[in-house]
């Protein structure tokens, strides 16, 4: 990752990676803060970057102020690697770094990410970085910041409890979808980023460094590797993900997979694709050659 | 054998405003609420008193005389300006263990004790009925939800157990089964302080605190509220403190009552002893009114 020496070396003039060197150890500090207190989050004075807020600054500015020349950047949005923003944000990036890029899980050493978590399990050596647009889990009971930051310190939650509570009063189960809160090493609720439940079971005892960063609301918060990440569940209603009813990825035929649903209007039929594009090859590559 | 007291209050004084040498101090005497220096309001001054377990412990006093101050302070919503309050507890825990004192609590002053001493105790020591439903009770949220609050403080996790005791509880309050999942919103004052009742009764707390749970109820109301007040108290093992200026709900209510003007205590004794024969001619008035 980043050096000294990297320094001078930026493209287009800019510095290595665009930040300058006190940026990014001001955020690499918070990184470390973020990663000794597991699902804190770190306030941080978030930079401009050419790159709209809400657009993934909070994740970019994480990987440019960790990446190094050496690393390997995979970009994915909703788990495709094509979309317009992966492929700005992959394009900036290699401006201003000239590092190599990858669409390929296993070969990345970092890895950022809107929405999605890789299927293909991350190791030791990769660290994934989450765009986050809201980070405090707590907003839907409480509007007030202050308030929310005691409820943190004292680990006083029952208001999130009740919330969840009402739930299943007036819906008969948790009706969250995405940005189901967890609890992080038994201490802190967490809002994972608009990651389907489905991903929620990645983050519990991972293997990699998982990184948070919101841009808008200048936080950063961390799971380091092997961390307890629990959903929040009562005992008689258990957390759940998706269930798509056995239904199978059209192209590559994995059931093991989170799957997008897109409906043909004109045909009035639904089609089940893998969100994760780079799982979905990989296992039609392997499927064609057995 | 002599039990220990429950709660005890000693020297409790709240200043409303910056307050000067002339309120703040203990042997200071001046007539009204109004310090004559610095002119802050005295919510209450010097209060001290002991409750003990099992006691239903009244305080009246005319409007403005500091009863809703010093409840508020006792249930740790507002800070004293000075004074110490300690608690002790040496009956059974709760099946959560949680009606019991934290450590730190034990032989200290709670109004100086840390933030999450200070919640615990709230949460599982007291059990708190305002004035106003609007106060102790989430007016959108569901009936049910509202006392489920309080068991989910205790790290209760099961859905199906919480709705069970809820509904036992409003059941005890006379509060329909059946409109458990409907916010008290809907409900009429009587059954909002029902609700609220049922909420502050739900983790068996050590100490009861009712600040005119019946003002504003209709006299039928008032009397179903009474009953269930007296009920419990027969039930379940729990001290109380009655606030109220309507000497007939002390009369029904306490054993023992504090009498309050202008933030102090100017008589204190057996509720009968009060109401039969007053010593202070401020109690002489009150009674006499009361007729
Ligand atoms: N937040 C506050 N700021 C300034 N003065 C206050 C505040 N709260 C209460 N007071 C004053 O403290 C005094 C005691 O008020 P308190 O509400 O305790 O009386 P009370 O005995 O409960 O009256 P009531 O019978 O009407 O409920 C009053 O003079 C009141 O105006
Ligand atoms: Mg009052
Ligand atoms: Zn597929």
């Amino acid at each position: 990752m980043n050096s000294a020496a990297e320094k001078i070396d930026g493209k287009n003039g800019y510095n290595f990676a665009f930040l300058d060197e006190n940026a990014k150890k001001e955020i690499r500090r918070r990184i470390l803060k973020a990663i000794s207190i597991p699902g804190y989050q770190v306030p941080f004075g978030s930079r401009e970057l050419p790159i709209a807020r809400g657009w993934g600054t909070g994740g970019l500015q994480i990987t440019l102020s960790i990446i190094g020349k050496s690393d390997i950047l995979k970009v994915i949005d909703q788990g495709c690697d094509d979309s317009v923003n992966a492929v700005n944000i992959r394009r900036f990036i290699k401006s201003v770094t000239g590092v190599e890029m990858t669409t390929d899980t296993e070969r990345a050493t970092l890895v950022q990410t809107r929405h999605r978590i890789p299927e293909k399990p991350l190791t030791k050596d990769q660290v994934i970085i989450f765009q986050v647009p809201f980070p405090e889990p707590l907003r839907t009971v409480e509007p007030s910041e202050a308030e929310t930051r005691r409820m943190h310190a004292e680990a006083d939650y029952s208001r999130m409890w009740l919330y969840l509570y009402e739930d299943i009063v007036k819906c008969g189960e948790i009706s969250i979808g995405a940005r189901y809160p967890v609890f992080v090493n038994n201490r802190y609720i967490m809002d994972p980023s608009p990651i389907p439940r489905w991903d929620i079971e990645k983050l519990n005892n991972s293997e990699c460094l998982n990184l948070f960063c919101a841009g808008r609301e200048k936080r950063i918060y961390a799971i380091p590797p092997r961390t307890s990440v629990k959903p929040l569940e009562f005992e008689d209603f258990r957390f759940r993900i998706e269930d798509f009813k056995g239904n199978k990825c059209e192209k590559c035929g994995s059931a093991n997979s989170y799957l997008d649903e897109t409906i043909d209007e004109a045909a009035g039929t639904r089609h089940y694709y893998c969100s994760d594009a780079d799982y979905c090859e990989k296992n039609l590559n392997n499927a064609v050659r057995k | 054998m002599i039990k220990k007291p429950v709660l005890k209050a000693r020297n409790i004084t709240k200043i409303f405003g910056k307050g000067c040498p002339t309120c703040l101090d203990d042997d200071s005497d001046f007539e009204g609420n109004i310090c004559p220096d610095c002119k802050s309001v005295v919510g209450c001054k010097n209060i001290s008193f002991d409750l003990y377990p099992n006691e239903v412990l009244g305080i009246v006093g005319e409007s403005g005389s500091g009863k809703s101050t010093l409840v508020r302070m006792l249930y740790l919503d507002i800070e004293p300006t000075k004074g110490e309050m300690f608690l002790e507890f040496d009956g059974d825990l709760g099946d959560d263990g949680f009606s019991g004192l934290p450590a730190q609590a034990i032989g200290a002053n709670i109004f100086s004790a840390k933030s999450f001493v200070k919640r615990h105790i709230k949460n599982f020591f007291f059990g708190m009925v305002y004035q106003s439903a609007q106060l102790g009770l989430k007016l959108d949220v569901t009936a049910g939800g509202n006392i489920v609050e309080r068991m989910l403080m205790a790290n209760n996790r099961d859905i199906k157990k919480m709705r069970a005791r809820a509904s036992y509880l409003l059941g005890k309050t006379e509060i329909p089964v059946e409109r458990m999942d409907e916010p008290p919103k809907n409900f009429s004052g009587g059954m909002q302080q029902r609700v609220q009742i049922a909420k502050a009764i739900s983790n068996e707390p050590a100490i009861l605190l009712l600040d005119e749970v019946t003002t504003g109820l209709d006299v039928s109301v008032q009397a179903k509220v009474l009953d269930l007040i007296r009920t419990l108290q027969n039930e379940i093992k729990v001290s109380m403190l009655v606030v109220s200026h309507d000497l007939g709900v002390i009369r029904l209510l306490t054993n023992r009552t504090i009498v309050m003007k202008n933030g102090r205590i100017i008589e204190s004794g057996l509720t009968d002893q009060i109401l039969e024969d007053p010593q202070e001619e401020y109690t002489q008035i009150l009674v006499n009114s009361a007729l």
